[in-house]
């Protein structure tokens, strides 16, 4: 199967006053069409630069690519002009952000946000853009919707919001859909309405979704390919039951110990000992090696080579073997 | 009849602005403001009109009259060539206002568009443009003025127009330009951003609404700064020529011949002195009802 998009080896480098910041160093991943792709990793360890980077949402400067490729139906997003890439966001790939309650604008009737994707990518006339944004707002589970349209933000709670802004993320029937934690500003019972309404959409419209997240939990039971990330570098992908199943990096079998089981008795959790690196100070050689428990000398000098679980599972660490 | 009521809608939109409007009203020393604000603004530039009508139009004069304290017929009594002195005053309040809302709209536009531009573009740019600004700050505007008006040999209304719009687009663009900065990292942009939204609409659409409050703010408090100034400069000889009378050649006028007429000072002044207070407290009402820190209080 051809990837939908598939991104090799993208570093996005940031230039601060602290010195290079590597937030994402040499990535690569493919989403093939249909499926939801799960990234995730800790605060800090470049999920949303990599989302970001997708859509050249990166500020440059400070921030520049190093170097790596975005391929999108046959063309390097990272290569195109700011116009042709107007084009392809909201229309071919759109983003639904982490906080609903900023990602509106507070002055703007929620019918001039939604409706300004249609004209904007299908030039359509403002009527008709309202009655294709009252059918899909009917679609993602949004109920007045012709009196909703009519509201300000701030007439809305969280979740309604969310879905307003899952709905203008869709407008367009887009091929790809990046969820950057959509689910972290709203409470359990909504989150779990939003997750199930980005599944039901992936399965209805055949979107893929790269849904980032912090929390495995909910990467569990959404995703199909998983991405673990770490200080800016991808250190383990494969099938999602897979790497549950046999997580082969020492950073996911510790992640996976630190959050509780419904399904084991346990006295205590395992917290990961020590704290993320800062991103412009990294470690040397595997930048996991300060906090891990399998860490061995040569860790400290080389990063490791990529091994192989299956063909589709890898994981970057030196003592595979071990785990 | 009952089932009207039930089919009204249960939540009303509320904008920002109904929200704000709400506040200002709860503000009394504003609102009244506002209203004298209103009431001066019709009378100015009706009362004229009826006063012409009535025979008593601005430059029409009686010499044989002369100037007369406060009668029934002239309320603010007449000045030396028997000019109606209530007249002269709308008239005069006239062309101060006008000067003071073209002079303060022209900046708030002007200082707008060149803030949100530089504010959003950042970096050398941003730069570039708010050097230039600096420039035009630390020039004496006054000495500016004056050469202006010698060169051109041209006084009246354009030249105050140009000479008040000079520097007043300057405050106006930094205030700008600093909300801009702090609103282009919002996410609402950002968003707008991964939709597709080209800059120009970016700018006019997303982040200029969202500087409306300040704007509004400086705008209110900066008619007053305008018509004062442009009092100084006619009290100077380099505005409004006469027999056209703007506020601030009647008080030079009256000012002339205070000790013996001092109604032709007086009257000016308080009239100059109300539509000031009101504005002021126009202003500082809309700051607080715009602000929406201030919106727990209410």
């Amino acid at each position: 199967m051809t990837p939908l998009i598939s991104v090799k080896g993208l570093k996005t480098y940031f230039r601060t006053d602290e010195g290079l910041v590597k937030a994402c160093d040499n990535i690569s991943f493919d989403v093939n069409p249909g499926e939801i792709l799960g990234v995730v990793g800790e605060s800090g360890s470049g999920k949303t630069v990599a989302s970001m980077s997708i859509l050249r949402l990166i500020a440059e400067p400070p921030g520049y690519f190093d170097g790596g490729e975005i391929i999108f139906e046959g063309k390097n997003l990272l290569k195109l002009s700011m116009k042709e890439m107007r084009e392809i966001r909201g229309n071919k790939i759109s983003m639904i952000f982490q906080d609903p309650m900023t990602a509106l604008n507070p002055f703007l009737k929620i019918e001039t946000q939604l409706t300004e994707v249609l004209v904007q990518h299908k030039s359509m006339s403002l009527d008709k853009a309202r009655a294709k944004c009252i059918e899909m707002l009917k679609k993602v589970g949004v109920s007045l919707p012709e009196r909703r349209l009519d509201m300000y933000p701030h007439q809305l709670s969280g979740g309604l919001r969310q879905r307003m802004m899952i709905a203008m993320a869709l407008l367009c029937r887009p091929s790809l859909l990046i969820a950057d934690e959509p689910t972290t500003a709203l409470d359990v019972t909504i989150q779990a309405q939003i997750l199930e309404l980005i599944k039901s959409i992936n399965q209805e419209f055949n979107t893929s979704v790269i849904l980032i997240s912090h929390d495995l939990g909910v990467v569990a039971g959404m995703t199909n390919r998983l991405v673990v990330m770490y200080a800016g570098k991808i250190v383990e992908s494969g099938l999602t039951e897979d790497i549950f199943n046999k997580p082969s990096h020492p950073y996911t079998k510790a992640l996976l110990n630190s959050i509780p089981r419904i399904d084991k008795e346990q006295k205590q959790l395992d917290p990961i000992p020590g704290l993320p690196p800062s991103l412009s100070s990294i470690p040397t050689g595997c930048p996991f090696h300060p906090r891990c428990a399998y860490a061995v000398e040569k860790c400290k000098t080389t990063y490791p080579e990529t091994a192989f679980i299956t063909s589709d599972h890898i994981s970057k660490c030196w003592e595979v073997s071990r785990l | 009849m009952t089932s009207q009521s039930t089919s009204k809608p249960i939540v009303e939109g509320t904008s920002l602005w109904l929200d704000a409007w709400k506040r200002l009203k709860k503000n009394r020393a504003a609102y009244l403001s506002g209203i004298v604000f209103v009431f001066l603004t019709c009378l100015c530039f009706i009362g004229p009109f009826v006063m012409k009508a009535m025979g008593f139009a601005y430059d029409a004069q009686d010499i044989a009259y002369g100037a007369h304290s406060p009668t029934l017929n002239h309320w603010f009594g007449t000045d030396f060539y028997g000019r109606d002195i209530f007249t002269r005053v709308l008239v005069g309040a006239r062309v101060s206002l006008k000067i003071g809302l073209i002079a303060a709209i022209v900046s708030a536009i002007v200082g707008t568009i060149f803030g949100s531009i530089a504010g959003y573009a950042g970096g050398k740019i941003d730069n570039l443009m708010m050097r230039f600004v600096d420039i035009l700050y630390a020039l004496p505007y006054m000495f500016l003025v004056i050469i202006f008006v010698t060169i051109t040999e041209n006084k009246g209304e354009t030249v105050l127009f140009i000479a008040l719009g000079l520097v007043g687009w300057l405050t106006t663009a930094r205030i700008v330009r600093g909300q801009v900065l702090s609103l282009k990292e919002r996410e609402f942009v950002q968003a707008a951003h991964s939709i597709g939204v080209p800059a120009y609409l970016i700018i006019f659409r997303h982040l200029i609404p969202n500087t409306l409050g300040p704007i509004i703010v400086y705008f209110t408090l900066t008619i007053p700064t305008m018509i004062l100034q442009e009092a100084f400069l006619s009290f100077l000889g380099l505005g409004i020529q006469p027999p056209k009378p703007s506020l601030g050649t009647l008080i030079n006028d009256g000012a002339n011949h205070m000790i013996v007429f001092w109604w032709e000072l007086v009257f000016p002044s308080l009239f100059m002195a109300v539509m000031l207070f009101s504005l002021n407290f126009l202003g500082d009402g809309l700051r607080d009802a715009l602000d929406p820190q201030m919106k727990k209080e209410s």
